[in-house]
């Protein structure tokens, strides 16, 4: 394996050895928990821009297929694990994780203490890192991260967003035959604006009965006032994706015409918060965010606790409790998980209901949107 | 919901003696959960027959009932308490059978189940009732068939096809159950699955052989909140019980799709089956080649595996499940090592390999193949960055003289051989596979272990060519050498292999500390470090990144490091976890800081609220040394955990450690032969004479010198291991030949045997000036059968005073003599009125909670505070809660109640195939129990029922006594006569007992034509047995005889003496009312 050097803009300087591309590469560092699901991670559109590193000690062990792919790529610059296994042993895998990488430019930096990593995420938050597989020297790297924008300053949806509209035809994945539903009868027509949309988010909206046509993220509200009006769509649906929400002023605008023709929306992680920006509620930024598949988050009508897939590093405000019904709480942390907008045909989560990877049983929440655009 | 308040006590059933399938981790989770239940305020009623248990001690429940887990006793105590609820999902297999029979027999009417209900119960337990359920959730089941007789049996076998597993209705850790290849092995097994199950009922199933095998921890509220605390993968394929099987956590060959379908039918499985409060445990087993997933069973209660899952993630599930059946949700509870909600999933950052600990070196002639009934007597966990780490330092663990994957002998075709039968050592084998050039495919083809698994054990075996001289001067390769988990005195092996240059595990270990390389700490926090760690829990690990160096923990109080004992053997087990728990609880009563150290997930020793910090960690010198570096304890407790951190004491005071209490110097005194003999003789203490042989023909001049019997035993071996009597030259020659292979460095040492001699154990504890006794045991069996396998009555049964009085001025002057602060157990033989020493062992003994739970002062405990520079008068005073303590004789001891406790003690026969369950300087239980009562026959019968040895009142006694015996068959004979039992004998001992007068029938040996002794046995003719024997009676009828009375479980006895105390029990137990519980507390006070 190639030695690897990471420098992150807090001064350390780590080497470490590499796999996937042979490259140099900036982003943000986050750390992630999820103890399965490594492909999932890395084609999930919400991680472009920033290096993942992995708790999960041991990765590549199951290799990498084409079922598992959110996404058509690979979107994180980069992970960081602790053990990677080239050799890998599992029915489905198709290839190693390695060429995956390789494929999609990305890398993989390993034989690192990333223990160490998330400690330091933990108490001095997200930050910016450079690595490399071709340039030793400290100075070097610090002087391109400095060059480098900041997260923030990037526009990563004009990046992952489709390019143009089309129609989503597959249910989600039937674990027992090992392969993906076909879609079934619809009983409602949506558009789901992609930000960076996982693709199980779509195949949820599919099987729980929505027939789903996606658009860029350069949409018109207008269009969609209009087609709503003509009937020709129940709803609208606001994906996840990644970066800072307020930066995107253009989708805001958007938005809020949406919701002034009240429209039937429902959005997921990045929608979420694009909603309640639009609402005039602008959201913070948590210190290292929530990665991982193991937070509980409480519903609060069926008072039940959900373990729920969580990728997010903003967060929506308490203040919009003004406006809007909390219908979700995290128990970690208490932020708000879930809104139901008081006097509009919207809702919203912050956590991630299509899991993949994660628990599944938020999953409900795609039949609650069918049954509101349903009324 | 907060915490019912209509319910008010709670009985709590423990699962009684530790027995293949069920051992400490019960006391950990029944501890957790009394724990639990008196800070909530409830009264705790607790029925355990193990002494040895924390739980039992009289300070955690509200009543403690050392009695015999019975039906009847059962149904007294909650009439006598007024119990609302009993909590049985705590005590595993045994706690939850008697609950459900007692259920079904309508013996708890009005009394509610907490943790699971018995609908749920019997539809997780029953194999029917579960299959019909699984089959309503569409669960994919294998294909099998019920049997209740041969017949059905023979005809299911047909319809499903060969290989077969035969499973055995409502037994523990798979007991009667088994995997048949072909039609003889079937009927073998499925015969033997017919008579252990209680129903009569055994499941033959489709094989999963070579199947992946998983494991879900699952825990479930009444709200439906569901969570899995761990996933574990086993290293072993399908066919290896999982409780022998290397097990891993977390899972590590699932994609996240494959994983959350296991998750989500995990929780399915719970609802359906009904478990709304508590934890279970549910099994998966998964094609490698198709996906295809199967459910193979659910626990709906702690389990081995749950305290696997506590240990491995630092949550809580006994605790946890204890709050959740009296009424909590998940979403009230709070996480203690983080201070978060508890209501998430564990995630980890490190691999736990979890390795099971077999014996079977005591008993060669059991059966070593693995199969799906459980074998193994204890187990050990190790913590790693990664599994190649994890699973080496889970080796070192073990105690085998394991450094890591060490080689192994014997030709390809052999370790081939030895890859393809699941075995103890099979992990080696396969090692050694990859070093003979196998490939991972072969391997494969031969074992069914994941190829996953195999390539981390190839890489290893490829790095060790890689390991010599020069590693020692290179910090990157050395680095990543010790990444791997190869420990220094493997590092130290391998280069004298290598580079051919004599080095020693120091060499390596001042090359590591030159370089810059050490063992650093890591927490186990539940969350892989997303949240700040409230507790240390600690494992160690090589850092793969070059960091500077941790600093050592540094604490404001004086701090005292504990030794544990390591993974439960037989010698070794639950006893010394007691007493290091309790070392940390007096350290804590006295405001010093406890650091405990062990590898034994099973224990209360490893809860992380045991003690202030926990090391899991290998306890060999490395590990210890590293953590004494880091920490720099004030004092270091060695003599409480058994022989495992003994046996470290010189080499820890070699360099500068600080051994509290008895030193080094005085353990090695007490333990070398020659020194030892000079101390007797200096003090004027009698001994079996004795000699030392090198040769055969040495052994054979100074059995003559000495005559015989003597008692033979290679030096340099524990717990009796290969220790023989033996009566003539001809058996001497035969021991020489077979049982040891002798040397210069190895003697076999030899005593003169004193026949028949009364056998006594005395616990002490001394500060130095002043001599604690704190019990005199009297052993039932007599001399010559193991102290740990002997049963023993404190107080004596028939010592005169004076007898006694010079035992305790003996103990007292080898206690002042050798110097030793703290415990101390001696051992000495009663042979014509003489008072020999037998041995002597300057650290806690297995007796020390039995002693402390008889006498209400807690040995351990003060002991603690002697260590700690304390008087023992002072130290005595802390503890006595009983006023008993007195002085007399010039010793202090305890002033004896009107009780007398015996313990007994419970032996794994019945789960090793093959091995035969006679008595003998060589220990071979697993366990032990307590009968207590103000009676000596009473207790004895008490142990006896308790132990599983139920005496009958009435009925046919069946006896045959050796030779040597025969003049007491008289004797025997007229007691159980008198008391209305029916004799038959076989020849020479029926002559004997009609020649006294005695009315007994001639029954015909085996050899002596039919109906012979084993066809009245298997009519069931025969409800006791009395069969005493020596070393040649197991070629003879006696192992059939002894074969038939594990299997139909006829009460069984070897030894005269045995039989003594049964007719003394006789008289007592008549009448219904003998087994009348009391509680400790009512004992004691």
């Amino acid at each position: 394996m190639r030695d690897a050097w990471i420098y992150l803009e807090n001064g350390t300087f780590l080497q470490a050895k590499s796999f996937g591309a042979d490259t140099t590469s900036v982003g943000e560092l986050v750390f992630n928990t999820s103890m399965s699901g490594y492909q999932e991670i890395m084609s999930d559109p919400s991680y472009a821009g920033q290096f993942v590193t992995f708790t999960a000690p041991e990765i590549g062990n199951v290799g990498v297929n084409k079922d598992d792919m959110e996404s058509s790529r690979a979107h994180a610059k980069g992970m960081i694990v602790r053990k990677y296994q080239q050799r890998y042993s599992n029915f489905r895998a198709e290839r190693a994780l390695d060429a995956f990488l390789n494929e999609y430019g990305c890398m993989g930096i390993c034989d690192i203490d990333t223990r160490y990593l998330t400690k330091m995420v933990r108490s001095e938050g997200a930050m910016m890192m450079v690595a490399s597989s071709q340039i030793s020297d400290k100075e070097e790297l610090r002087a391109i991260l400095e060059r480098a924008p900041r997260i923030e300053a990037v526009n990563y949806i004009e990046e992952v967003s489709s390019k143009e509209p089309y129609l989503h035809a597959s249910g989600t994945y039937d674990s027992r035959l090992f392969c993906y539903n076909k879609a079934p009868a619809s009983q409602a027509k949506i558009v789901a604006i992609d930000f960076g949309v996982k693709r199980n988010i779509l195949n949820e909206l599919t099987q729980a009965g929505m027939a789903v046509e996606v658009i860029p993220n350069s949409f018109s509200a207008e269009t969609l006032i209009r087609r709503y009006h003509n009937k020709e769509i129940d709803g609208v649906f606001l994906s996840n994706g990644p970066g800072d929400p307020l930066v995107l002023k253009k989708e805001q605008e958007q938005i809020k015409k949406l919701i002034d023709a009240k429209i039937p929306m429902f959005g997921i992680c990045l929608g979420h918060q694009l909603l309640a920006i639009s609402h005039g509620y602008e959201t913070f930024k948590l210190k290292f965010g929530h990665h991982g598949g193991n937070h509980p988050v409480k519903n609060m009508s069926t008072r039940r606790v959900e373990i729920t897939a969580q990728n997010h590093n903003y967060n929506v405000p308490d203040t919009i409790e003004e406006i809007a019904t909390v219908t979700h709480t995290n128990l970690f942390d208490n932020t708000i998980e879930g809104l139901r907008y008081n006097n509009a045909p919207i809702f919203s989560v912050q956590h991630h209901p299509e899991a993949s990877p994660g628990p599944k049983e938020s999953h409900y929440i795609f039949n609650d949107f069918l049954n509101l655009i349903k009324r | 919901m907060p915490k019912r308040d209509d319910i008010k006590t709670i009985l709590l059933i423990g699962s009684g003696p530790i027995v293949i399938g069920q051992a400490c981790e019960f006391d950990y989770s029944g501890t957790q959960a009394v724990k639990t239940l008196k800070t909530l305020g409830y009264r705790v009623v607790l029925i355990n027959s193990n002494p040895a248990t924390i739980m039992t001690d009289p300070e955690f429940a509200d009543r403690t009932y050392i009695e015999p887990i019975k039906e009847e006793i059962i149904a007294q105590i909650i009439e006598k308490e007024n119990v609302d609820a009993i909590l049985p999902t705590m005590g595993g297999q045994t706690a939850l059978n008697v609950a459900m029979s007692m259920h079904e027999k309508g013996m708890l009417e009005g009394v509610e189940f907490l943790g699971a209900n018995p609908e749920a119960i019997k539809k997780g337990e029953d194999r029917q009732a579960f299959k019909e359920a699984m089959m309503k959730l569409g669960m994919d089941l294998p294909h099998s068939c019920y049997a209740y007789n041969m017949d059905e049996a023979l005809s299911a076998a047909e319809e499903i096809g060969f290989p077969l597993i035969i499973r055995a209705s409502y037994t523990l850790a798979g007991g009667g159950s088994g995997v048949a290849y072909n039609i003889d092995e079937f009927k073998q097994l499925a015969q033997r699955g017919l008579d252990e199950s209680p129903v009569t009922e055994i499941l033959i199933e489709e094989s999963l052989l070579g199947w992946k095998e998983y494991e879900m921890e699952v825990i479930r509220d009444r709200a439906d909140n569901c969570i899995i605390v761990c996933s574990i993968e086993n290293f072993d394929p399908m066919g290896v019980h999982t409780g022998d099987s290397i097990t891993v956590a977390p899972a590590l060959t699932l994609t996240d799709k494959e994983y959350q379908r296991m998750r989500d039918a995990s929780f399915e499985i719970l609802r359906e089956i009904g478990v709304d409060t508590g934890g279970s445990n549910v099994q998966f087993s998964v094609n490698p080649r198709t996906g295809r997933m199967i459910v193979i069973e659910m626990n709906p209660r702690v389990s081995r595996s749950s305290a696997l899952a506590s240990k491995a993630t630092g949550y809580p599930i006994a605790k946890v499940a204890t709050l959740l059946a009296v009424g909590f949700t998940l979403d009230e509870i709070t996480n203690d090592i983080t201070g978060t909600a508890a209501s998430f999933e564990p995630v980890i950052d490190y691999i736990v390999t979890k390795l099971p600990r077999f014996t079977f070196e005591k008993f060669p002639e059991a059966e070593s193949t693995l199969s799906t009934s459980m074998k193994s007597v204890g187990e050990v966990m190790a913590i790693g960055r990664t599994f190649k780490e994890s699973m080496q330092k889970a080796l070192c663990s073990l105690e085998t003289d394991l450094c890591g994957f060490n080689p192994v002998d014997g030709d390809l075709e052999f370790i081939k051989h030895e890859i393809r039968r699941s075995n103890a050592e099979r992990m080696l084998y396969v090692a050694e596979g990859f070093r003979r050039g196998l490939s991972v495919e072969e391997i494969f083809d031969l074992c069914a272990i994941d190829p996953w698994f195999l390539y981390q054990i190839e890489e290893l075996v490829a790095l060790e060519e890689h390991i010599d001289i020069d590693v020692l001067n290179n910090e990157t390769a050395l680095r990543h050498i010790k990444v791997d988990g190869f420990s220094d005195k493997n590092i130290a092996r391998l280069i004298r292999k290598n580079s051919n240059v004599d080095l020693s595990e120091n060499d390596v270990y001042n090359a590591r500390k030159r370089l810059g390389i050490a063992l650093e700490y890591y927490e186990v926090d539940t969350c892989a470090a997303e949240f700040e760690a409230l507790t240390p829990y600690l494992y160690s690990s090589t850092n793969i990144t070059k960091l500077p160096l941790q600093q050592r923990r540094v604490s404001a109080t004086k701090k005292v490091l504990i030794l544990g004992g390591g993974p439960n053997r037989i010698g070794q087990g639950i006893e010394f976890d007691y007493c290091c728990v309790h070392a940390a609880f007096a350290l804590k009563d006295m405001g010093i800081e406890t650091i405990m150290y062990n590898c034994n997930p099973e224990t209360v020793s490893t809860d992380y609220d045991t003690s202030d910090v926990l090391y899991f960690e290998p306890i060999d010198f490395e590990h210890v040394r590293e953590v004494i570096d880091h920490e720099q304890p004030d004092g270091i407790i060695v003599h409480f955990g058994g022989q495992t951190p003994l046996k470290l004491a010189n080499a820890l005071t070699a360099i500068g450690a600080n051994i509290s209490g008895t030193s080094a110097k005085v353990i090695d005194l007490a333990e070398d032969r020659e020194k030892f003999s000079a101390f007797v003789e200096a003090h004027q203490l009698k001994q079996p004479q004795n000699g030392l042989a090198t040769t055969k023909e040495q052994a054979v001049t100074v059995a003559a010198a000495l005559g015989y019997p003597v008692l033979v035993r290679p030096s340099f071996v524990l717990g009796g291991r290969a220790m023989r009597i033996v009566y003539n030259e001809n058996e001497l020659n035969s021991y020489m030949d077979e049982a040891v292979s002798v040397s210069n460095d190895a003697p076999v040492l030899v005593d003169k045997f004193l026949d028949q001699a009364i056998e006594l154990d005395v616990d002490a504890i001394s500060d130095g000036t002043n001599v604690y006794i704190g019990s005199v045991m009297q052993h039932i069996e007599e001399a010559g059968i193991h102290s740990g396998d002997s049963a023993c009555s404190l107080p004596p049964v028939n010592l005169s005073d004076a007898l006694i009085n010079e035992v305790e001025q003996q103990s007292k002057k080898i206690a002042l003599g050798l110097g030793v602060v703290g415990l101390m157990n001696v051992q000495y033989a009663i042979f014509q009125d003489e008072i020999y020493l037998i041995e002597v062992n300057p650290r806690a003994s297995r007796t020390v909670p039995f002693v402390s739970k008889a006498t209400g002062i807690p040995l351990a405990k003060v002991a603690t505070r002697v260590m700690m520079g304390e008087s023992i008068e002072d130290a005595l005073a802390f503890y006595d809660h009983y006023r008993v303590v007195t002085t007399s004789n010039g010793v202090l001891k305890p002033r004896l109640k009107e009780h007398i406790a015996i313990k007994e003690a419970v032996f794994p026969f019945n789960k090793l195939y093959g091995a035969d369950l006679v008595l003998s300087p060589e220990m071979k239980s697993t366990g032990e129990v307590m009968g207590i009562s103000s009676n000596f026959g009473v207790s004895f019968a008490k142990s006896q029922m308790a132990a599983g040895n139920i005496i009958p009142t009435s009925g046919t006694c069946f006896l045959s006594f050796i030779d040597m015996d025969k003049i007491h068959a008289p004797e025997i004979a007229r007691g159980l006569h008198d008391n209305g039992f029916t004799l038959v004998a076989t020849g020479g001992t029926q002559q004997v007992i009609e020649a006294a007068g005695i009315p007994c029938e001639r029954v015909l040996k085996i050899s002596e034509g039919r109906p012979n002794i084993e066809d009245v046995m298997k009519n069931g003719e025969i409800h006791m047995a009395i069969n005493t024997s020596d070393n040649n009676t197991s070629k003879k009828d006696a192992v059939v005889i002894r074969q038939i009375v594990l299997s139909r479980k006829i009460p069984y006895f070897t030894t005269l003496s045995a039989a003594r105390a049964t007719i003394a029990a006789l008289s007592h137990i008549g009448n219904d009312s003998w087994n009348r519980p009391q509680a400790l507390q009512d004992y004691l006070n």
